[in-house]
């Protein structure tokens, strides 16, 4: 297996892997977007509201707001001793109590949320949760649990995930020979790969990272450009909201895949073979 | 009402950067450059900073209802 890191910031990870089945390219990118566990507000206890906002729709916004997790210190609420109670090993308080005392509309905005642990706390301080207008109040506590993005999307540790096919596109120059075809392939490809330079075609070197593979090229060309892919090796896209960082996800990930082997061959050791099926 | 926190279709978090639009635009920047700078790229989530009508103020006027 290769790997080749083409970008990385706080937001997205671009990579290119090598050697690598589709099926397991597959098994990584569900992991990722449905099996990290990842925390968020799941209840919501509402003392005073003087917005304009509903409770529900206080409670709805509250529980979208991306937590940054830590995930060495706390047990999902279904693998806790307290059997899904609510313990300080299973659930973080938040609490927010915002006063309006200056004579204008106030914003109540993320960073006003105190956290009871100061690593989960939201990755913004500035998303608006509420507007008070003057003498107004808000009071509200709010608990937070480790939950799965399969149950609820607002445990999603990605906001996007995907993978494509790594493009490879086989021409011949000198088989297309009008300068009018050679004019409308360079014009056709939607993200400008061809290029005419001195009434020759050509194709940009690092065409594989734009190229949608829409195959305009070979349909313009009546085939004589071909687009194909190359098998085992496909281009990841992983963009967060800041709520893991990628190393701690991707290790994640591969715990957890790791996991559902183990217990798939154990249930397959377990099951008895009752007759031969021929 | 008031800005959603995540995209509809997508799930990108959007909320915090509806102010900062508003402000880049204030200043004359065109919505392109804007949402390049707030890093959205997705179609989804501009049409959710684009199609937003912040009625929330008009709203703050009258008295809730308890
Ligand atoms: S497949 Fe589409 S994007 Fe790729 S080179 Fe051809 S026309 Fe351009
Ligand atoms: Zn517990
Ligand atoms: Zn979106």
């Amino acid at each position: 297996m290769n790997l080749e890191v083409l970008e990385k910031n706080e937001q997205k990870l671009i990579f290119v892997i090598e050697d690598i089945t589709i099926e397991m390219a597959n098994a990584i990118r569900r992991i990722i977007l449905t099996e990290i566990p990842v925390f968020a507000i799941e209840e919501v206890i509402i003392l005073k509201n003087d917005s304009p906002l509903y409770d529900e729709i206080v409670a709805h916004r509250l529980g979208m707001i991306p937590l940054k997790t830590n995930l060495e210190n706390y047990n999902l609420p279904r693998d806790c001793d307290c059997g899904g109670f609510g313990c300080p090993l299973c659930q973080v308080s938040l609490t927010c109590e915002v006063n309006n005392d200056t004579n204008k509309p106030l914003v109540v905005y993320s960073g006003d949320l105190n956290s009871n642990d100061p690593n989960i706390v939201p990755t913004h301080d500035k998303i608006p949760i509420l507007k008070i207008d003057k003498d107004s109040k808000i009071i509200i506590e709010c608990y937070a649990i480790l939950g799965l993005a399969k149950d609820h999307v607002k445990f999603s540790a990605v906001s996007n995930c995907f993978y494509r096919y790594y493009p490879v596109i086989i021409f011949n120059e000198d088989d297309i020979k009008d300068k009018e075809e050679k004019e409308l392939i360079s014009k056709m490809c939607p993200v400008n790969l061809f290029e005419l330079v001195n009434n020759k075609l050509e194709l940009k070197e690092d065409y594989w990272k734009t190229c949608t593979l829409c195959k305009a090229c070979e349909q313009n060309s009546n085939g004589k450009i071909k687009v194909t892919t190359q098998k085992g090796k496909y281009i990841f896209f992983i963009e967060t909201d800041g709520v893991l960082p990628f190393e701690v996800l991707i290790k994640k990930t591969f715990e957890l895949f790791n996991e559902k082997i183990d217990e798939f061959i154990t249930k397959l050791e377990e099951i008895e073979i009752l007759s031969k099926i021929y | 009402m008031i800005i959603p926190i995540r995209c509809f279709s997508c799930g990108k978090l959007i909320a915090h950067v509806y102010q900062p639009y508003l402000d880049l635009l204030e200043k004359g920047e065109s919505s392109e450059i804007a949402f390049e700078k707030l890093g959205i790229d997705r179609f989804c989530c501009k049409r959710m900073i684009v199609a937003h009508v912040d009625l929330i103020d008009d709203l703050l006027k009258f008295p809730r209802l308890q």
